[in-house]
């Protein structure tokens, strides 16, 4: 209908929003109404033009022409009221009244299939009647003061015939008309999230009453019981969490959709051909984390079509397809929300990353000689690295992949490459599920509580003092024959005790291509924690992320990998 | 082309129908609801291109805010179309004198206005010419 914009995506928002408009003008109507006896409210009248006036206008954009050209009769019966031409009569606002049951039935059926005919012959009747004879309806609505209505209706049969009979039954449909669905403020949910984030608090603290209950209480009956409803409690906590979940899930596609015309956008830019494949549209996210990986995605499909895929000469000389493919991907997996961006072009070529990290000193020719492939790979994501040496408009200088991976990062989810020579690259994201609760492992370092995001977490492992090694350049030990640099967390927060002790816990954990394992006294568990930021005032603190509170309401400090192994 | 756009309209419906009807520029849109908020934007949003305004909104209106911004110097850098439901065809032809490049009915058919838009962006002269044509067809 209307070329390239398809304005029937919005038929949704359309019979919503236009049933708003018409609640508000049947609302002015009936305040008209009352105030009728003190003559014409002529603030009213401007509101109801109003409301009829952009309904007349969307209506018209969405292509229903009887709608609005019903509508416009409305919006001059109200103009010519406003001037006073018509009276304010029962035969008035009979009419009114049943041209917005008549609105609101047409739109019901829009809704329900769109290509409804669409016919408002009768009330468009009923209006010319009301305008044709003014005088009769000023006088049925003399007559309807005295008398009640039937005698009005003979009093004044042209006007008040179509107006003034009962309405059916039918026409009240929409009283009862039930709505399937309900537009809800984000923040609302938020709200809810946060008392849910309590509960998850409290059951916490239950669980943690009952270990107590268990050493000091010796009825078993009674502890049997008590058990039997915490464990109740519990899986009706964790229902209403992943109903309360799904109401804040949207699909992906909406994001997704957006970058078709960035990447026919960019191909013709760069001469090249790329046919964009979208996978797991329909895959939900959290809206949180939907609305913070368009930025990511955009970074990583700008260098798929820049540096990933050849121009159709170079593809065709490699005895490929002249178009290239992008094929941007979306799915669960156990915990996480996994989304790739995936090229088949040139890939890169690990040897090739070497070769360029040494020639801008980005590593020392020995260290960039013990790499593996996949640890060359994970050099993209340096800052100012770069494999290609021209700089185009889109992407290039190296900017792009380490912002990524920082976003990434900060949304607590890890970014991974993999790529093949001539074959291609792909990079995937996982990404938590939302980014108001994750899991971590607790732990416990010089008598606080700190809270690990499971994450980035790889393992834990015990062990013996002798196993620790002083390099001169920090604390390591050696983890199945690779060298593990460790991070002592009460040093870095500047508690130490000073304690020797004969073995000590490491954490594992890893941030794109660091590892490193964290000292911690003891491993108290895992736990859902619900992340509260930290206020402002308290300004970016080394290796803290945020805070959350535990069962006893006690607070425990979010340990920021990234930051930590980045020291 | 157009990197920056500011919708002015008092109807959530029709800002939804601008993001459709300017998906093929993939532009920044800004969402003004009435002349006042449109204002402010243009106050705190830097290299707006062009302006798709509607007449008749609460607070202030379409012409309203055409004095206002001509005292402010602003319609002479941005070109401004008036995009307006039938009705008060004063208020448009007003607003046409207040320094507006071009004028269109709503319901409007989009490939109009992507013409329109195309031509006012030229940077030469060949907008003026086309809005007189537009102007005369359509009021």
């Amino acid at each position: 209908m209307n070329g390239e914009c398809d304005f029937s995506v919005l038929i949704g928002d359309f019979v919503e929003d236009a049933g708003g408009h018409l609640d508000a003008v049947e609302g002015f109507l009936l305040e008209l109404e009352r105030r009728a006896p003190e003559g014409c409210d002529g603030e009213l009248v401007t509101l109801i033009q109003g409301h009829l006036h952009t309904l007349k206008g969307n209506s018209g954009m969405m292509g229903l022409v009887p709608l609005q050209q019903y509508v416009h009769r409305l919006e001059e019966v109200m103009k010519e009221t406003g001037a006073g031409v018509l009276a304010l009569g029962p035969a008035f606002f009979g009419t009114l009244y049943g041209g917005v049951n008549a609105l609101r039935s047409a739109l019901f059926a829009f809704a329900q299939s769109p290509d409804a005919a669409l016919n408002f012959a009768a009330e468009e009747t009923a209006l010319e009647a009301l305008r044709a004879a003014p005088e009769a309806a000023a006088e049925a609505e003399a007559v309807a003061v005295a008398v009640p209505s039937p005698a009005a209706d003979s009093a004044a049969p042209a006007a008040g015939a179509v107006a003034s009979r009962p309405a059916t039954p039918a026409e009240f449909g929409y009283i009862t008309q039930k709505s399937s669905t309900l537009k809800v403020n984000f923040e609302k949910l938020d709200e809810l999230l946060n008392l849910m984030g309590e509960l998850v608090i409290q059951r916490t603290a239950l669980a943690t009453l009952e270990k107590r209950l268990r050493e000091e209480v010796t009825d078993r009956e009674l502890l049997n019981a008590f058990n039997e409803t915490s464990q109740l409690i519990g899986k009706s906590t964790d229902d209403l969490r992943q109903s309360i979940m799904k109401v804040r899930m949207l699909p992906v596609k909406s994001v997704f959709q957006r970058f078709q015309r960035l990447v026919r956008d960019l191909s013709v830019g760069h001469g090249k051909e790329v046919r964009l494949l979208l996978a797991g549209e329909e895959t939900e996210l959290d809206k949180t984390v939907l609305d913070e990986i368009g930025e990511p995605l955009l970074h990583l499909i700008r260098n798929a079509v820049d540096h990933g895929l050849e121009t159709p000469a170079e593809r065709r000389a490699r005895g490929k397809e002249p178009r290239g493919t992008l094929t941007l991907g979306a799915r669960h997996e156990s915990n996480h929300i996994v989304i790739s961006v995936s090229d088949d072009g040139r890939g890169m070529d690990p040897e090739e990353i070497r070769r360029k990290a040494i020639e801008r000193g980005v590593l020392e020719p020995e260290a960039a000689r013990a790499m593996s492939e996949a640890e060359l790979l994970q050099l993209v994501f340096v800052p100012g690295f770069s494999t290609r040496s021209e700089v185009t408009e889109t992407s290039g200088r190296g900017i792009g992949l380490d912002v990524v991976k920082k976003i990434v990062s900060s949304l607590n989810g890890i970014i991974e490459i993999e790529s093949k020579v001539g074959r291609g690259t792909t990079f995937t994201m996982m990404l938590p599920l939302t980014l108001a609760i994750i899991t971590a492992l607790m732990v416990e370092v010089a008598g606080e509580t700190y809270a690990v995001p499971l994450s980035g977490v790889l393992e834990s492992v015990q062990v013996q003092a002798a196993e620790f090694h002083d390099t001169g350049n920090g604390e390591v030990i050696m983890l199945r024959d690779r060298v593990l640099p460790l991070h002592r967390l009460d040093r870095f927060f500047g508690r130490e005790s000073g304690a020797q002790k004969e073995q000590e816990y490491v954490v594992v954990v890893a941030s794109g291509d660091k590892k490193g394992g964290l000292v911690v006294d003891r491993l108290v568990g895992q736990q859902e924690i619900v992340i509260k930021g930290l206020d402002d005032y308290l300004g970016e603190l080394p290796g803290i992320s945020g805070g959350t509170v535990l069962g006893d309401g006690r607070v425990s400090l979010i340990i920021d990998i990234p930051s930590i192994l980045g020291r | 082309m157009l990197k920056k756009v500011l919708v002015v309209d008092d109807s959530e419906m029709i800002h939804k129908m601008y993001r459709l009807v300017l998906n093929r520029y993939n532009c920044e849109i800004l969402d003004a609801m009435d002349g006042q908020q449109a204002l402010d934007m243009l106050e705190t949003h830097q290299g707006i291109q062009l302006i798709l305004l509607d007449i008749n909104m609460p607070v202030m209106n379409g012409v309203q805010f055409l004095e206002k911004a001509g005292a402010l110097g602003y319609p002479q850098r941005i070109p401004v179309v008036i995009i307006s439901t039938e009705g008060k065809e004063g208020d448009t032809i007003r607003g046409l004198q207040l320094g507006a490049k071009g004028y269109v009915k709503k319901p409007f058919n989009p490939t109009l206005l992507h013409e329109l838009i195309e031509k006012l962006l030229l940077p030469s002269g060949g907008a003026a010419e086309f809005d007189q044509r537009r102007c005369a067809n359509t009021l």
